[in-house]
C-alpha cells in the first residue's frame, strides 16, 4: 500500500531526481535498475526540466509530482491519494489524472480524496459524497447525477434584454428555467440532439445575442448541492430571480 | 503526456532482486539513509554551523576572555578549558541531534520511509549516526584549534585509545538522548529553547570553565551530581591525567561517565525506538 498525502513527503534539500533514486534503492533495488527506474518515473511525469533541482525550490505542482512519482516506486496494490491536484497548475493536474487513469487501467486500486467534484467524475467508478462528515451518497457517477434529473440545453444570452427575448421565444415550447445571474436560460433535454435543434431553431429569427449554447448533463456539483440540501450561491442570494415559467 | 502504459518502465519490468537477510538489509538502508543526510549538508551549510563556528567562537572567547582571569592551579587554562569544552561538546550534541530530528521528523519524509519496506531500525539509527559523524566534526575543530592555541594534553597511547571510546561512548549516549527529545518535542525552536535552558547552564556547572570546589553552595551541588560533571572531569582525567575532588563521581569520574552513558543508552534507546514503531 502507499500513501501521498496532501503534503509532499519528500527530502526538500535533494534534488527530484535524487529523491527517486533514494526511494528506488530503499525499495531493494540495486543501482542498475534503480536508476533505469527512476528515469522511466521522470519521463513519465514530465520532471525532466527540474529534475537536478533542490525539491524545495520547485512549485507546488511539481513537488506533486515528484511525490506522485515516489509513491509509485514502491508499486502499490493499493495507493491513497489525499486532494492529490490541489493547488496544481491545469498542466500538473492533467499529468496526475492521466497517471492516475493508467494506473488504474493497470489494475491499482485507487482511494482518492479530492474537494473538486470534477476530479471525481473524471477518474472515480465508485463515489462516495460526504457532506460535514455524513456520508450523503454513493454510486457511480451517473447514478449520482441521475438522482437529480436529467440533461438540458443551456442557452447564455449577452445581456438582460436578450435573456428576455431567448425567454420568450423558448417558453411556447419549452419548460424554462431562467438563471438571471449567469444570463442562463435552461430547457430539459431528455431527446439529446433533437430537443438542441428544436432550441436552435426556435431561437432562430428572434434576434436575441447568443453568447452559448449547449447541451448540458447535470455535474457533480449540481448533485452535490442538491444531495445537501444546499441551493446553488446565485439562487440563494437572489432568490427573486429564480423563474420558472409554464 | 502522449505516453501510453507499454512503452513506460514501470518498476514491475525491473527485476527486484531477493531481499537479503535482515542483518544486511537493515545495514544497507541505514548507509543508504545516511549518505542521504550527508547529501544534504552542501544544500544547507549552516545547519552545521552548531559543530563549526560555535565551538570556534567558544574556544577563542573562553580562552581570551575568561582566560585572562581565571587562574587555576598547577596548569594553564589551556589544559584546563579545553577537556571542558570537549565534555561541552558532547553535551550540545544533545541540542544538535534534537533540532536535527525535530526538524527532519517534520518534513514528512519519514512518513515516506515508513511506507517502503524499510527496517524501521534503520530509520532511527541512521539518525543517530549522522548525528554523531556532525558532533565528531565540532568535537575535532574545538581539539585542533585547542591544540593550536596551546592545549598540551598528556597521553600515553593506551590514554589515547582510552579517550577515544570515552568520547565516542558520550557521544552515543548524549545522540541517543537528543533524537529521543527531537522525537518527543517535535518541534526544533522548542528543542532549542530547552536545550538553552537545560543543558546550557548544566554544561556550565560541570566544572568545564572554573572548577567546581570554588562555587557557593546551590550551584556546586548542582555541579557534584551533574552528570555532566562526571563527564568532563574525565575527559580531564583521561587527558591530562587531573583528579577532580568532590563528590564520589568527581572523584571516580571514568567509571561515572560509563555509568550515566549505559544509563541514558538504556533508557533513552528502547524509549526511542518504541515511540518511532509506534507512532503513526
Amino acid at each position: 500500500m502507499s500513501l501521498t498525502g496532501q503534503f509532499a513527503a519528500l527530502e526538500d534539500n535533494l534534488t527530484a531526481q535524487e529523491n527517486l533514486l533514494l526511494m528506488a534503492r530503499l525499495r531493494g533495488y540495486p543501482k542498475g535498475s534503480a536508476t533505469r527506474i527512476v528515469e522511466g518515473l521522470i519521463d513519465r511525469f514530465d520532471i525532466g526540466e527540474f529534475r537536478d533541482k533542490l525539491v524545495k525550490s520547485v512549485s507546488g505542482g511539481q513537488r506533486r509530482r515528484v511525490d506522485l512519482a515516489a509513491s509509485l516506486v514502491v508499486q502499490p496494490k493499493v495507493l491513497m491519494l489525499d486532494e492529490p491536484t490541489t493547488g496544481l497548475d491545469p498542466r500538473s493536474r492533467q499529468v496526475v489524472w492521466s497517471t492516475i487513469r493508467e494506473l488504474v487501467q493497470a489494475g491499482v486500486t485507487l482511494f482518492l480524496t479530492t474537494q473538486y467534484l470534477e476530479e471525481a467524475d473524471a477518474l472515480a467508478d465508485h463515489i462516495v459524497l460526504i457532506d460535514h462528515g455524513r456520508v450523503v451518497a454513493a454510486g457511480t457517477p451517473s447514478e449520482l447525477k441521475s438522482q437529480i434529473g436529467d440533461q438540458r440545453v443551456d442557452v447564455v444570452g449577452v445581456d438582460a434584454s436578450a435573456v428576455v427575448l431567448i425567454v420568450d421565444a423558448l417558453s411556447a415550447t419549452f419548460q424554462v428555467v431562467v438563471d438571471h445571474n449567469r444570463r442562463t436560460v435552461s430547457v430539459p433535454a431528455p431527446h439529446d440532439l433533437a430537443d438542441l435543434a428544436a432550441v436552435t431553431s426556435a431561437l432562430s429569427g428572434v434576434g436575441a445575442h447568443i453568447d452559448e449554447i449547449a447541451l448540458r448533463r447535470p455535474t457533480l456539483d449540481d448533485a452535490f448541492l442538491a444531495l445537501t440540501g444546499q441551493v446553488p450561491e446565485s439562487y440563494e442570494n437572489e432568490p427573486a430571480m429564480k423563474e420558472v415559467t409554464p | 503526456m502522449t505516453m501510453t502504459l507499454a512503452s513506460m518502465t514501470r518498476p514491475g519490468d525491473e527485476p527486484l532482486p531477493r531481499r537479503p537477510g535482515s542483518l544486511r538489509r537493515f545495514l544497507r538502508e541505514t548507509g543508504l539513509l545516511i549518505v542521504r543526510g550527508l547529501q544534504t549538508i552542501p544544500r544547507v551549510p549552516q545547519r552545521l554551523s552548531d559543530v563549526t563556528i560555535q565551538p570556534l567562537v567558544f574556544t577563542l572567547l573562553f580562552l581570551y576572555v575568561f582566560g585572562s582571569a581565571i587562574h587555576i592551579k598547577g596548569m594553564s587554562y589551556q589544559n584546563y578549558l579545553l577537556p571542558g569544552l570537549l565534555g561541552q561538546s558532547l553535551a550540545f550534541g544533545v541540542i544538535g541531534a534534537g533540532v536535527a530530528t525535530a526538524t527532519d521528523f517534520n518534513t514528512g519524509v519519514i512518513d515516506r520511509f515508513r511506507s517502503l519496506p524499510v527496517t524501521r531500525l534503520s530509520v532511527i539509527s541512521s539518525q543517530v549516526i549522522g548525528q554523531i559523524l556532525e558532533q565528531i566534526l565540532g568535537i575535532v575543530i574545538v581539539a585542533g584549534m585547542g591544540l593550536a592555541l596551546g592545549w598540551r594534553p598528556h597521553m600515553s597511547p593506551f590514554g589515547f585509545v582510552e579517550f577515544l571510546l570515552l568520547m565516542l561512548l558520550g557521544l552515543s549516549a548524549f545522540t541517543w538522548f537528543g533524537v529521543l527529545l527531537g522525537m518527543i518535542v517535535k518541534s526544533s525552536d522548542a528543542m532549542q529553547g530547552i536545550g538553552f535552558a537545560i543543558v546550557f547552564p548544566l554544561s556550565f556547572l560541570a566544572g568545564t570553565f572554573v572548577p567546581i570546589a570554588g562555587l557557593k553552595l546551590i550551584p556546586r551541588t548542582i555541579g557534584d551530581w551533574d552528570p555532566l560533571s562526571a563527564l568532563v572531569a574525565s575527559v580531564r582525567h583521561v587527558t591530562q591525567g587531573t583528579n577532580t575532588t568532590g563528590s564520589w563521581q568527581l572523584a571516580h569520574p571514568v567509571v561515572s561517565m560509563i555509568f550515566w552513558c549505559f544509563l541514558i543508552i538504556a533508557v533513552c534507546v528502547p524509549l526511542a525506538l518504541r515511540r518511532f514503531m509506534n507512532s503513526n
